[in-house]
């Protein structure tokens, strides 16, 4: 199996896809740093980066070489081989292909212009939204046999975890403020990775003013390390939820 | 001897393939025809593992489906349509696909490797080759680990005349001792190299002959008119 995961690791790395993200992430993150005074303006820059770009390009790469590969996956299917090898081959190598690109794109300027405690949360938070969004990926190129709904599904979830639930929190905060709906914010927000990342991410910045609500009520209702401890625990959630689902999805797919 | 015993299969509530029972021997070569819809591909699908399907069984020497990846090591596929990972060449492919099995290099067939010069061209990548070197590659990966049952789906689309007769004569060849079923539209090709015939019909087996049996039933026929006239007989 590990020759399987080393092959197709190695065909992703070829891949221009895969190439150009990293040379993005690369020129982007750099650029951050370089054209801003201070570092913790190009960290905070790099949060947007982490938040919107890399769930975008980590979900469309994901189902576009998913089903740019079923055919290969047919012929995988009928070697002497079991279901769940040809699984974790398949997505295991593209989830390593995408921290490596991450690791170099995002991890090398880091390095160089923020060596410290917030930009490794930063390349945390960027390492596990990258999880999380192939895993539903997965998930959704498995059980939506047309190609081109599939993709459009990845988008509108992307679309969905990025910006329309943080409107729809908006306008749930604007109509229930004679409200105490403090607690209720904080719950809703932990339905989504993406807000869960940025919050984690503010704390660690120091930022949690800059986030508005619900940061700073975070912080007051929960405490710091239980607040965070808590994301955490939703973010593992998040990783293994979807990636067993899209396991079984791919055991029981007719191909 | 591979066994098909009352295999059921829906997709939903639509029946595709309606309690199937069949038997293939060894030294035999069997065409699959059928019009389009008829549930052809869904049988070779499920023949192979790839899908699932609700009642019945199918055994190779009474291993059966179930053992995944015992039942899968004696078969050999070569699917319509192949598409390999982009970015990798043919002799990574190979490379690759030996070392998933632990079958020693002496043991491998690499007669149709070597007959379509794949050699010359294993540094290309995979992403680049025309449909027929992709065909070729299919073949040659079919045939690759001697194994007992040979499935062929549309082996000569996309091949020029000389692959064509090449994969022909191989087909031919390897028929003794081994379970070959081919799928085909060109049916002229399945007259030369048949031994028999399975026809499938509304998610049924409208029949299931000999080939001498089939021609001597409608006398001076090729197996073209012959298809023709069942074709015309349903509609």
């Amino acid at each position: 199996m590990s020759t399987l995961l080393a092959f197709l690791l190695s065909n992703h790395l070829k891949s221009r896809f895969v190439i150009g993200y990293t040379l993005i992430l690369l020129l982007v993150s750099s650029a951050l740093f370089i054209f801003t005074d201070n570092p913790q303006k190009g960290l905070l820059g790099g949060v947007n980066l982490v938040l919107l770009f890399v769930p975008l390009v980590v979900s469309l790469y994901t189902g576009i070489s998913l089903y740019h590969g079923e055919d290969f996956t047919r012929v995988l299917l009928t070697q002497s081989l079991s279901r769940n090898q040809v699984y974790w081959s398949s997505t295991g190598s593209l989830q390593l292909s995408l921290q490596a690109a991450l690791l170099v794109g995002l991890g090398i300027p880091l390095l160089l212009f923020a060596p410290g405690m917030p930009a490794v949360a930063l390349l945390a938070g960027a390492s596990i939204l990258s999880l999380i969004f192939s895993g539903l990926s997965s998930l959704i190129a498995f059980r939506v046999n047309d190609k081109v709904k599939g993709i459009a599904s990845l988008f509108l979830m992307w679309l969905a975890f990025t910006l329309v639930f943080d409107g729809l929190i908006l306008l749930f905060i604007q109509l229930m403020s004679d409200y105490p709906i403090e607690a209720a914010v904080i719950f809703i927000n932990l339905l989504n990775p993406v807000d869960m990342c940025r919050i984690v991410l503010m704390q660690v910045l120091d930022a949690a003013a800059l986030m508005g609500l619900t940061g700073a009520l975070l912080t007051e209702y929960m405490g710091n390390l239980f607040a965070i401890l808590s994301v955490l625990l939703a973010l593992l959630i998040w990783l293994i939820v979807p990636m067993e689902l899209s396991r079984r999805s791919f055991l029981n797919k007719d191909f | 001897m591979l066994h098909v015993d009352s295999l059921t299969k829906k997709f939903g509530r639509l029946e595709v393939l309606n309690s199937i029972q069949l038997e293939f021997q060894k030294g035999t070569v069997t065409g699959i025809l059928g019009p389009n819809g008829s549930g052809k591909t869904t049988l070779i699908k499920c023949l192979l593992g790839l899908c699932h399907f609700e009642k019945g069984n199918i055994a190779l020497n009474a291993i059966s489906i179930k053992s995944e990846k015992e039942y899968k090591s004696y078969f050999g596929y070569m699917p319509q349509i192949g598409r390999y990972p982009e970015n990798m060449s043919i002799g990574d492919l190979f490379e690759l696909l030996v070392s998933l099995r632990n079958q020693p290099e002496n043991e491998l067939d690499l007669e149709l490797w070597e007959l379509f010069k794949l050699e010359n061209i294993k540094s290309q990548r995979l992403g680049k080759l025309s449909g027929g070197t992709v065909q070729k590659v299919s073949a040659a990966l079919a045939y690759l680990f001697k194994p007992e049952v040979i499935v062929l789906d549309e082996p000569t689309a996309g091949l020029d005349p000389l692959a064509t007769e090449i994969m022909k004569e191989k087909i031919r060849k390897e028929s003794s001792g081994k379970i070959t079923l081919i799928t085909s539209h060109i049916l002229n090709d399945l007259d030369e190299l048949c031994s028999h015939i399975v026809f499938l019909n509304n998610h049924k087996i409208a029949f299931s002959k000999s080939m001498k049996e089939l021609k001597a039933s409608r006398q001076g026929l090729t197996l073209n008119q012959i298809v023709a006239q069942l074709l015309q007989g349903e509609a």
